[in-house]
């Protein structure tokens, strides 16, 4: 048992999860799911990530597909890899939400899903429209950190 | 590999050699039966006296003899049914199962595998025969069923029923590794094996050791000789052993006895004067080619040796149909 | 070191059974440390390949090289090298379990009892049962066992997880892709079912009316395949240095699945990527023509099997 009475399932600090139906390449899949723990507080620096044994235990996948999200990840900066020790978690080059944070987003959130209602776009507009704005900032966020190495 | 040679045909080993236990104890039956019987008619009425009991003694002798046909019959089949039995699904049951695609994909070459399975089985078909010579050897002794050089008992006695034995192992081995069927293996195996049995048994065992001669000359009747296998018997020209090359051992028969009827007559039936003159107008005198008894051992250690060679060749057939073999 | 001999190598691979080639002109290159897909349909040849490169099968024509070696060869080394799960999955019915993998021990000298153990503890299975006895699933997993515990460089499995329920499959692929990670262990396994495969597998070798259709990384054949929608329209209109796979048409609209080097900027085209799945489907549906594809009027009688994608409804 830890610290807070659930059961711990393994060493592994976060648990990954694959979704063969969004289309998604699987590393990148891995990827966000890590930027995705590290905003949400859950990964923090120096936090070492599963090792490739764990992940492809974990859930089947190749083990060259795990490789590539770690590559990816350090290229990114958001990871690095120690020879004979693992992959562990850097700093975030933005800082973690706080719940403050996250109640004003969530408020602006929703006042602009009903203004987007109310000009008639339905749900797989909606989330279309929040894809194509992500996709087009993580092109533009990977651009940048490429041109300033 | 040994251990699983023995294991995948386990079962197999030990009913072969159950069952012929089973007739090795009825056999042991059947003869101490018969022996005694014959025992006891031997005491009582050898005397010239017969007591009115000899007459159901003889007659309980005389049945007691009832199953020598029949245990002959199966000593003489078992080599044969056993090896083949033993032998055929050696590879052909492994393919016809898929196992060989297991066995082929192991660590061990397909030869390694192939000599394993042969020395295991071929051990097991050794040692179940090589029970029953001593057995055979003394039901031929105990029932005093003739010479043992002569075919009937010579088959059913000594070594080569191992050579038989062995021989029909290698013949359903080759057969299956071959055809790769169980069933067609021994369906072969059996009329093939006998085939070649037949094949030694009148073409190369009467010569395998020197045949003797025997002759009466100047009689010119037929000698005495014992107990032997007779091979061949008749009048051949006087200074030779065998017939005149083209000439048979009837035709010199047949030529003696032209002579030999009419001077019947004339000499007023005395069969020593007739015999006497025909042997000088006809030059011919009566040869015996046989075997004798004491050539029994020298024919049967031939004899195996030439079905042991067979089964070689049988090997190597084998291992090249399961060397060179794939689907 | 044997990093540069690749783990498998055919080249003008042919099998002939009687009139019938069951397998022809087959040359490919698998790099080791892959986990590759063999995907075709029933009778496309797969089991064949399979076979002739664990030795079993003789080719009629071609030649299959394992680990630098012909399998043909049949040496210790080779044999040692390569495992071999048989579609039939056949197994001495009559002995037990723990007499199975005795039967490993005794036959390779680098067994791993321990992983053999550990793995059917984890399925269920009990040692002392009888072969014969199990199901047909357990009988396929004691038979993956003697491949997995033998550790050898190459796996060959003739659809391994054809028989599995989910949970003996997920097992599977842990023990498989743990051992890839582990190092110097190459797979090639044979499917029907694309969507397990797609993330296991990082190489892709599809087999259709027994010839290769395709075989490469899974990234580059990603890559280099592209679906191009757009209103229908001929053949002869599709970009230049691009080979049309296979094509499937509407009254309206022509989807094209093509194979193209470079990157289609033809403005008149939508340009998707497709998936696995869709890439390998145009390449099974479109066999006899060998990928060159006329285009079909809307009379002309649709072909069996054909728009198995749900993008073509015939306009009738």
């Amino acid at each position: 048992m830890d610290h807070d009475g659930l059961p711990k399932l393994d060493g592994a600090l976060i648990h990954f999860r694959l979704d063969p139906r969004t289309g998604v390449p699987a590393y990148r899949q891995l990827v966000d799911q890590v930027r995705h723990g590290v905003r949400l507080g859950v990964l923090q620096p120096g936090d070492q990530l599963p090792s490739v044994r764990e992940v492809v235990t974990q859930i089947s996948i190749n083990p060259n597909t795990v490789h590539r999200a770690y590559r990816e990840l350090e290229a990114a900066g958001l990871a690095e890899g120690r020879p004979g020790l693992g992959t562990f978690v850097l700093a975030p080059a933005t800082p973690p939400i706080t719940a403050e944070h996250q109640t004003e987003l969530q408020d602006e959130l929703d006042r602009w899903v009903g203004k987007a209602r109310a000009a008639g776009v339905d749900d797989e507009g909606i989330q279309a429209l929040v894809a194509m704005s992500l996709l087009e900032r993580d092109d533009r966020n990977v651009n940048e950190e490429r041109v300033a190495r | 590999m040994t251990w699983v040679a023995w294991r995948v045909q386990r079962l197999q080993f030990l009913a072969a050699a159950a069952a012929v236990l089973i007739f090795a104890l009825w056999l042991l039956t059947t003869a101490m039966h018969e022996h005694t019987a014959l025992t006891i008619f031997s005491q009582r009425c050898s005397g010239g006296q017969p007591a009115p009991i000899c007459a159901i003694l003889g007659h309980r002798y005389f049945q007691s003899q009832r199953w020598d046909s029949a245990n002959r019959l199966i000593l003489y089949a078992i080599p044969g049914i056993l090896g083949v039995i033993l032998g055929a699904p050696l590879v052909a049951r492994e393919v016809e199962h898929g196992t060989s695609r297991v066995a082929w994909t192991q660590s061990i070459t397909r030869t390694h595998w192939l000599a394993a399975k042969l020395l295991v089985a071929g051990l097991v078909t050794a040692a179940v025969i090589g029970l029953l010579i001593p057995l055979e050897q003394w039901w031929t002794g105990t029932l005093q069923l003739g010479p043992h050089i002569n075919p009937d008992t010579f088959d059913v006695s000594g070594i080569v029923n191992l050579g038989y034995g062995l021989f029909a192992f290698m013949l359903g081995a080759a057969l299956g590794a071959v055809f790769r069927r169980t069933g067609w293996a021994i369906v072969a195996g059996l009329p093939l094996f006998v085939l070649f049995r037949a094949l030694v048994r009148f073409t190369i065992r009467p010569g395998l050791v020197s045949p003797e001669f025997a002759t009466a000359s100047p009689n010119p009747f037929a000698p005495s000789i014992g107990n032997a296998w007779a091979l061949n018997s008749g009048y051949v020209p006087l200074g030779r052993t065998t017939p005149a090359t083209g000439q048979t051992w009837n035709s010199g028969t047949n030529a003696f006895f032209r002579c030999f009827s009419p001077a019947l007559k004339q000499f007023q039936g005395s069969d020593a004067v007739a015999g006497a003159h025909c042997a000088t107008v006809t030059k011919l005198h009566f040869v015996v080619r046989y075997q004798p008894e004491s050539r029994y051992w020298a024919l049967q250690t031939a004899e195996t040796a030439v079905f042991l060679a067979a089964g070689l060749v049988l090997l190597g057939i084998t291992v090249l149909a399961v060397r060179r073999w794939r689907t | 070191m044997t990093d540069t001999v690749t783990a498998l190598e055919t080249s003008g691979l042919g099998k002939r059974y009687g009139r019938t080639w069951g397998l022809q002109d087959c040359s490919f290159l698998l790099p080791q440390g892959r986990v590759a897909a063999l995907v075709g349909p029933n009778g496309s040849g797969k089991s064949t390949l399979l076979r002739m490169a664990a030795g079993i099968t003789v080719p009629t024509a071609g030649e299959v090289r394992v680990l630098g070696s012909s399998p043909q060869d049949q040496t210790v080394d080779v044999l040692t090298r390569i495992g071999y799960l048989d579609q039939e999955r056949p197994l001495y019915k009559t002995l037990r379990v723990e007499e199975m993998l005795r039967f490993g021990r005794s036959l390779n000298p680098a067994w791993d009892d321990q992983l053999a153990r550990r793995y059917l503890a984890e399925l269920d299975i009990s040692l002392r049962s009888r072969v014969g006895k199990l199901s047909t699933g357990q009988q396929a997993q004691v038979a993956l066992t003697l491949c997995l515990a033998k550790r050898p460089e190459l796996l060959l499995l003739d659809e391994p997880v054809a028989a599995l329920d989910p949970l003996a499959r997920q097992r599977l692929m842990q023990v498989l892709l743990g051992s890839v990670v582990d190092g110097g262990i190459t797979v090639l396994l044979s499917s029907h079912a694309l969507s397990d495969l797609e993330v296991v597998c990082d190489y892709v070798i599809i087999l259709s009316a027994s010839h290769v259709q395709l075989a490469d990384d899974l990234d580059r054949v990603l890559a280099t395949h592209r679906l191009l929608v757009g209103p229908r329209r001929d053949p002869s209109a599709v970009p230049n240095g691009v080979e049309i796979v296979s094509a499937t048409h509407t009254e309206r609209q022509s989807n094209w699945l093509v194979r193209a080097e470079q990157p289609v900027t033809d403005p008149s085209w939508e340009v998707v990527q497709p998936t696995l799945e869709e890439v390998v489907l145009a390449y099974l549906r479109d066999q006899a023509s060998g990928g060159k594809v006329s285009l079909r009027s809307p009379s002309a009688p649709e072909h069996a099997g054909n728009h198995t994608n749900n993008e073509d409804v015939g306009a009738r």
